[in-house]
């Protein structure tokens, strides 16, 4: 049995037809083919997964699409600001933030996340909401590094909007 | 992979305990899902069908209500954490909620959710048993209220009956003069010892009041009426004094199991640790508030 | 040597753009046209005969494409021990073993299909310790194993399921030990761990029916060694064989060999035609591919009381599960320095490789050398201990030095040991203890700290070509066979092109990886790639740098010889006003669609191979990597748990071509190294079975294990080298878990032999301690 759902996906309103039992991440990667959104366990624990589901960082590989009608989803491909890398994926660059990359998309949108809802974070706070998001490559530290330049740089930008 | 089944969506609890009634076995409520569709994946759980709760109005509140905490049983853990209600009346349990699994479990996963799952290494269970709290529980034709210390069967198993749901939790607020604890132990990614304490005193500083409960370590959160015994009527000092007794008492009570989270033995031992550092807790909370 | 303009800076890496953002394509995720899926059946025993597999409701099922087992691919392969079948042939030998697999048109087709697949076994004894299965008597795990074709640097020894005997034996060791003052016998232990890349792994394949040529598109970290094991395997020609790499979401040693590959090859040969794709899911991953080696490992060492070593023994069990795979030479380089990075006179290694019944033991950052120093660090804190010596001052007086004959027979050079064992102590404040523990908060509470250091060789002689091409816009493509696993070789390879053309980075492009194309490179292993790609790459740019001058020599009216390079350009040394850009003379000379390229070939030859029965040669290694590394941790006496303050590495990388990216490969190291020493451990019961084939049970560093690192980075130049490079991305994790063990004894005053330092572990340690002083 396939429902049809509408979601905003990126900003975008898409429609696709889904079973029931079809998990958010795969059909980001299988159906619409936005393979951004990673897969490294598939039970929750790494945040490889990591999308942002009405403003909120989720698993999709813990999601059922079948009850995303009318629901807001932003992956990494929805990051960029128009043409230009969001401050957060511009710290990871700078900072050295990423090594294989894989948790790379996930760690960005738990780090985008925190950062709307803390846009001043102590160490502490970032080390502990990444806490969730595994990354085997780089030991943390220049991810964490990241997260307070990206911060420091959104926080510059408001100040000057206002 | 999840293996195919039907989502049906009530939007009443009546209508979802009558399709619990009429499908029985073969169905089971979805809530949060984080812990019944990762059962699922893994194959250790199969379903025809998912009966989503979520559309039901109402469920996921937080309200105070003569002295009673009145929390929905959807509401997701990731709000419970922000409550400024909570924070206020009950400062454990938001910091409890905190510190469950990830951010992104807590932003999906209910507090109904998890008590429903009876997942042995769940944090909540074991806290409101020391709350003092009750889960309502209803069904097409009747509610009832059942004491946390009644709800846990065994592991994956509670005494809701299969066409029951479970709506609201029910806290009371703390007392001015008690203390509340939970403290958990664990080096992989879930605990595999959790405590929680409730102590109330008199003006004269005897305690009035000591609730004592252990979980993860065995197959169900319970609570230790023994060590509770060992404490009660007795001043700060003559307890802190019995809290070695107390806490291999509560060590024996746990249960526990040996697994990849450690020995038996060794989880005894930490629920003992874990009681004494918990009364400290209380004691030092209590000392920095006056 | 000439300026350096972009060698040595901390530039970020090319690579990052495309993987914030999402456009970067790994093997996971990969869609080909018209592909089938495939789904793989497991061994549930951890070691049966197979009595009948019924594939007839698989084949049956909707959907279905291919159904093959073990009969439809008569194939085995292996490093250097051709035992491991493409699929089980007529046992199985652990649980998580391929038996069987199939491709159907979608991914929950296939799956449902596999599940029908029934497979009736005949239990065998299981051997789950390699200190049991090579004991006389016991049942071979390989009955065949004197038949299968094996290289020929396999030493054998005459105990049952040992499938490599490595010796090293220099000087008397019985003398060593009758001329010290004190000796000392321990026997430490690690368990089995791993890899736990983030990106899990998978292989696509398509076997073209006209001409029966096999492309694998997977994220191998070898592919060349891959395309030769497969072609052996299947009997092809190498050029019948095709492998395309797409970006590898980390590996660590667990990419490399054959995992997935198999499979999907053997299923491509019945579909038609059609690509097929495998993807093992976590479990799978856990469970199927690779694993550290556990290893048991007995130190027996002799020491004057001045603190000098005079004789070291070493008898190593290395648990190498059910298949060689790259278990030989893991036994061979990680026993030949598992005596430390020290002057001994007398010593004697013996490395046993031991079959088991258990996952499969291979490559894994480290190569053996994590293993050795946990037990010889340790060994040495104890021996200072005895000699009422500062472990760092034992260190300092017996640590390998310039010119030093090392025991392996090799005469060191470009040894930058002390300078490292120096400046980790210093940076966690080695000798002012006072001031730490007056900070400690509960009398439960109790501070130590520890170091340790290591040596590391590179797998020596290897191979590296490389070419280099300039076209008519001036852009540079550089081919290199080394794979992208995360480590930072496209940045640091790119630097190296950037540098000797002198043209600005964004100039250059590494082209993809498809062995079609590429020059042979063996591997992206051992440390090996900055060092031997990059000489490979430095020389193919100098190439086409010569080339270059001179077609440019009669565009600019002047000698080769009086030409040079700069942003670009080429110009005369002595009128940098005369110029052209480089693209401009390749568009000249060869049109606008020319380009103009360079090829190069490195090896460091070594003369003759390690020698079988003493171990020794002249030249085991190209160059060597030296690290120390120490801790600071705090133990909470009444529950066992290790927290750690502060840890510092420093890493003598022989010249840093990029800062940032060497201290992310050091911290990256370090956390793996800490995950190891207080965390990790893939279970495996009694019955054979892993326990925790998951993130949720086993447990990888978070962001909250960690503590402060601080990376140091030390510039012992080699000569061969690169601008004076070595490598770095192995040693980084080598001595964490000796340095905690080290700095939690001296916290305790407690030894724990075996890892991880769980706290239920420690916390027993300190109670049988507690027991023995009442």
């Amino acid at each position: 049995m396939k429902k049809k759902i509408r979601i905003t996906l990126n900003g975008n309103v898409v429609s696709p037809e889904v079973p029931a039992h079809r998990l958010l991440l795969d059909l980001l990667r299988d159906e619409i083919g936005l393979t951004g959104t990673k897969e490294g366990c598939g039970t929750g624990d790494c945040g490889a997964c990591t999308v942002l589901l009405d403003g909120k960082p989720v698993n999709s590989c813990l999601v059922l699409s079948g009850e995303l009608d009318g629901a807001d989803i932003v992956t990494i491909e929805g990051l960029q600001i128009g043409r230009e890398l969001h401050p957060i994926q511009q710290a990871f660059i700078q900072d050295g933030g990423a090594q294989c990359g894989y948790c790379t998309p996930g760690m960005l949108m738990m780090s985008k996340a925190l950062l709307d809802e803390n846009p001043n974070p102590t160490e502490e706070e970032i080390r502990f909401a990444l806490a969730g998001n595994l990354c085997r490559c780089t030991g943390y530290a220049k991810i964490v590094k990241a997260v307070q330049d990206a911060a420091m740089e959104l926080r510059t930008r408001h100040t000057a909007r206002q | 992979m999840l293996r195919r089944f039907r989502l049906e969506e009530p939007e009443t609890v009546k209508d979802a305990s009558a399709l619990l009634a009429r499908y029985g076995e073969a169905s089971r409520i979805y809530a949060g899902g984080t812990e019944l569709l990762l059962a699922m994946k893994e194959g250790l759980i199969q379903y025809e069908r998912l009966i989503n709760v979520k559309k039901i109005p109402g469920l996921d509140r937080v309200e105070l209500e003569n002295g009673v905490v009145r929390i929905g049983a959807l509401t997701t853990h990731r709000s419970l954490e922000n409550d400024p209600l909570l924070r206020q009346q009950l400062p454990a349990f938001g910091q409890m909620e905190r510190n469950i699994a990830n951010v992104r479990v807590r932003e999906m996963g209910t507090l109904g959710g998890n008590l429903c799952f009876a997942e042995p290494h769940a944090d909540p269970g074991t806290l409101l048993m020391v709350l003092g709290a009750k889960l309502m529980a209803e069904k097409t034709s009747s509610k009832r209220e059942i004491a946390a210390e009644q709800f846990f069967v065994d592991a994956y198993e509670t005494c809701l009956e299969p066409d029951e749901l479970l709506t609201e939790i029910r806290i009371p607020s703390t007392p001015r003069r008690a203390g509340v604890a939970y403290l958990k132990f664990g080096y992989l990614e879930r605990p595999s010892v959790g405590l929680g304490l409730f102590l109330a005193w008199n003006g004269a500083d005897t305690i009035t009041e000591a609730r004592v409960a252990v979980g993860c370590a065995g197959p169900k959160p319970r609570r230790v009426e023994e060590s509770e015994g060992l404490l009660k009527g007795k001043t700060s000092k003559e307890a802190s004094a019995l809290l070695g007794r107390a806490g291999e008492i509560a060590g024996r009570a746990a249960d526990a199991i040996s697994d990849l989270h450690g020995a038996a033995d060794y989880k005894q031992h930490i629920v003992g640790v874990l009681l004494k550092r918990a009364f400290q807790q209380i004691l030092q909370d209590r000392s920095s508030k006056a | 040597m000439a300026e350096l303009t972009i060698v040595g800076k901390p530039i970020t890496r090319v690579d990052a753009q495309e993987k914030v953002t999402g456009e970067a394509v790994y093997g996971y995720d990969l869609v080909l046209p018209d592909m089938l899926y495939g789904k793989t059946v497991f061994s549930t025993r951890p070691h049966a005969k197979i009595k009948r597999i019924d594939t007839g409701k698989a084949r049956e099922f909707p959907g279905v494409v291919a159904v093959i087992t073990g009969k439809d691919a008569p194939w085995t392969h292996g490093e250097s021990i051709k035992d491991k079948p493409f699929l089980a042939h007529d046992k199985v030998r652990y649980i998580g073993e391929p038996v069987a697999a199939v491709a159907a048109e979608d991914e929950d087709t296939a799956q449902a299909a596999a599940a029908l697949i029934e497979v009736e076994y005949e239990d065998l004894p299981a051997y789950l310790s390699p200190e049991e299965a090579c004991k006389p008597g016991a049942l071979p795990i390989h009955e065949d194993f004197a038949g299968y074709r094996k290289s020929d640097f396999i030493v054998t020894a005459p105990l049952p399921n040992v499938c490599e005997h490595f010796k090293l034996r220099t000087g008397d060791v019985e003398r060593g030990f009758r001329e010290s003052d004190l000796v000392l016998e321990e026997r430490y232990t690690l368990p089995t761990i791993q890899h736990a890349a983030m990106e899990p792994h998978s292989a696509h394949a398509q076997v073209d029916p006209a001409s029966g040529r096999v492309t694998i598109w997977v994220a191998n970290d070898a592919p060349f060694r891959a395309l030769h094991e497969i072609a052996e395997a299947l009997g092809l020609p190498l050029e019948k064989i095709r492998l395309i790499n797409p970006l590898q979401g980390g590996g660590f040693g667990s990419k490399g060999g054959l995992k997935v590959e198999p499979i999907a090859s053997a299923l491509a040969y019945h579909t038609g035609g059609r690509p097929v794709r495998v993807k093992f899911n976590r479990q799978e991953t856990f469970i199927s591919t690779l694993t550290r080696h556990e290893a048991i490992l007995y130190i027996k060492s002799g020491v004057k009381k001045s603190g000098s070593l005079c004789a070291r023994q070493m008898t190593i069990y290395w648990g190498a599960g059910a298949y060689a795979e790259k278990s030989p030479t893991v036994c061979i380089r990680g026993s030949l320095p598992a005596p430390g990075p020290y002057r001994i006179p007398h010593v004697k290694v013996d490395g046993y490789a031991v079959y088991t019944n258990k996952p499969v033991s291979g490559a894994f950052r480290g190569y053996g050398i994590p293993q050795g120093a946990w037990a010889c660090e340790q060994h040495m804190d104890e021996l200072a201990k005895r000699l009422g010596m500062d472990p760092l001052e034992l260190r300092l007086k017996n640590v390998f030095v310039d010119g030093d004959l090392a025991y392996w027979g090799e005469k060191l050079h470009s040894v930058g040991l002390k300078e490292t064992l120096i400046k980790a102590a210093e940076a966690i404040e080695w000798g002012k203890d006072d001031i730490s523990k007056s900070k400690i908060r509960s009398p439960n509470l109790k501070r130590g700290k520890g170091l340790a250091c290591i040596s590391k060789p590179t797998r020596t002689p290897t191979l590296s070509k490389a070419a280099v091409l300039i076209d008519a816009s001036g852009g540079v493509t550089v081919l290199a066979g080394t794979v992208e696993i995360g480590q930072g070789c496209s940045t640091i390879l790119s630097q190296v092109a950037a540098e000797e053309l002198k043209v600005p980075l964004e100039k250059v492009r590494m082209a993809p990886l498809d062995t079609d194309v590429i020059p042979f490179d063996a591997s992206t292993t051992s440390s090996r790639s900055t060092y031997h790609m990059g000489n490979a790459v430095r020389l193919a740019a100098i190439d086409v740098r010569e080339k270059l001058a001179e077609m440019a020599s009669p565009m600019l009216e002047a000698g080769k010889d009086d030409l040079s390079f700069a942003d670009g350009k080429i110009h005369l040394k002595e009128q940098p006003q005369m110029a052209l850009p480089i693209g401009e003379v390749v568009r000249r000379r060869l049109g606008a669609s020319g380009f103009l390229r360079g090829d190069s070939s490195y090896t460091f030859e070594i003369g003759k191979d390690l020698d079988l029965e003493t171990g020794h040669s002249e030249h085991a290694s190209a160059f060597y990597m030296y690290a120390t590394q120490a801790a600071e941790a705090e133990v909470d006496e009444e529950t066992g748990r290790v927290r750690l303050l502060r840890m510092s590495a420093a890493h003598d990388v022989g010249k840093a071509i990029n800062p940032l990216n060497c201290e992310g490969q050091i911290e990256g190291g370090l956390a793996m190294g800490i995950g190891s020493a207080l965390h990790e451990h893939l279970v495996v019961d009694e019955t054979g079975k892993v326990r925790n084939p998951s993130f949720l049970d086993y447990h990888l560093a978070t962001s909250l294990d960690l503590p402060k690192m601080i990376p140091i980075i030390v510039e012992c130049p080699e000569p061969e080298g690169p601008y004076g490079a070595k490598g770095l991305g192995e040693p980084g994790l080598a001595p964490t878990p000796a340095a905690i063990g080290n700095a939690v004894a001296n916290a305790l005053g407690i030894r724990i032999y075996d890892l991880p330092l769980s706290p239920e572990r420690v916390y027993w340690a300190i109670r049988r301690m507690k027991k023995k002083v009442a």
